[in-house]
């Protein structure tokens, strides 16, 4: 009579079990995709203006791979003048959008202009460090004309 | 002393249990002093890793968002994706629910859905590779800015804060 009391060999399974967690933790997609919201300058889905006293960042692209940060009222009057800088000095531009903040609380809202050229990859760059100085209103405007 | 000892943890391993347990077995006349390791709790945990792995490896927001695989640019400030409508640009084409547009197609697939309540057109998401030129970005933007749609988002990846 055979015996009803047998063991189970565990190592194969657990082998298996090594070898699916392996497959598992080399093939998983760690990176989570995210969105970077943007609001419309113009058209009607515009940017949205607290009141007149408002400030607005401005930073502006222009083919020759330069940015120009400016600060502008709501009757397009510039507060603060072009301060031109390359889209790669990243921390200069960071400092300045940080000094113009704290300097100009009303600034309540940014809008980037880009060009043509510019990369897609450069307007985020741009948006998220606005977006990083606590300033969430940030617009876009389209390519006039 | 030495002898009492080992004969005393012998006795009370998983080992003596189980011969316990089948008294009819044959008990070895050399007494045995390797350990034999417990292995169900390892496969408990393997089979709980496993389990997580599975549920938990693939972002489901890699295959709504990002299906054709598009080098997305990264940003810190990010916040998550929800659904609704997905616009890619790919290799200068646009794709609009899995077939190319062109500009006006979309502007007229947008309008139509702009008054339909059941469908949650509130909210579109662009995804562009990195080196999308803004020339092809804008007018989707003044598409969806005529069409009424209220949110407009680039899909990113997050990356870590340096």
């Amino acid at each position: 009579m055979k015996s009803i009391d047998f063991e189970i060999n565990l190592l194969p399974i657990i082998s298996l079990l090594a070898v699916c967690i392996s497959f598992l933790l080399v093939t998983a997609v760690w990176v989570p995709v995210g969105g970077v919201e943007v609001k419309q300058a113009v058209g009607q889905q515009t940017i949205n203006e607290d009141s007149s006293d408002s400030l607005s960042l401005w930073l502006k692209f222009s083919a020759d791979k330069k940015v120009q940060v400016s600060v502008l009222d709501s009757n397009m009057q510039a507060v603060v003048e072009n301060t031109s800088y390359n889209t790669t000095s990243k921390k200069s531009i960071e400092n300045l959008i940080k000094n113009l903040i704290k300097s100009h609380p009303q600034i309540t809202n940014a809008i980037v202009a880009p060009d043509r050229t510019t990369s897609l990859n450069s307007i985020i760059s741009i948006m998220d460090l606005i977006k990083s100085n606590n300033l969430k209103n940030v617009g876009i405007a389209p390519i006039q004309g | 002393m030495m002898k009492s000892v080992l004969s005393q943890f012998e006795a009370n391993s998983p080992l003596a249990e189980n011969e316990a347990l089948r008294p009819n077995q044959k008990r070895s006349s050399v007494k045995s002093l390797v350990a034999s390791p417990v292995l169900t709790p390892l496969v408990d945990v393997f089979a709980i890793l496993v389990i997580y792995l599975l549920v938990h490896s693939v972002d489901p927001t890699i295959l709504e968002f990002n299906k054709h695989n598009i080098d997305l640019p990264r940003a810190v400030t990010s916040s998550s994706v929800e659904a609704g409508l997905v616009v890619s640009i790919l290799d200068g084409k646009i794709l609009f629910e899995d077939s190319t547009l062109s500009l006006s197609d979309l502007r007229k697939k947008l309008d139509s859905l702009k008054n339909d309540e059941n469908n949650n057109n509130k909210r579109l998401t662009i995804v562009g590779d990195k080196n999308t030129s803004f020339e092809a970005l804008s007018p989707i933007l003044e598409i969806c800015s005529d069409s009424g749609i209220q949110e407009v988002q680039f899909a990113i990846l997050r990356k870590a804060k340096s």
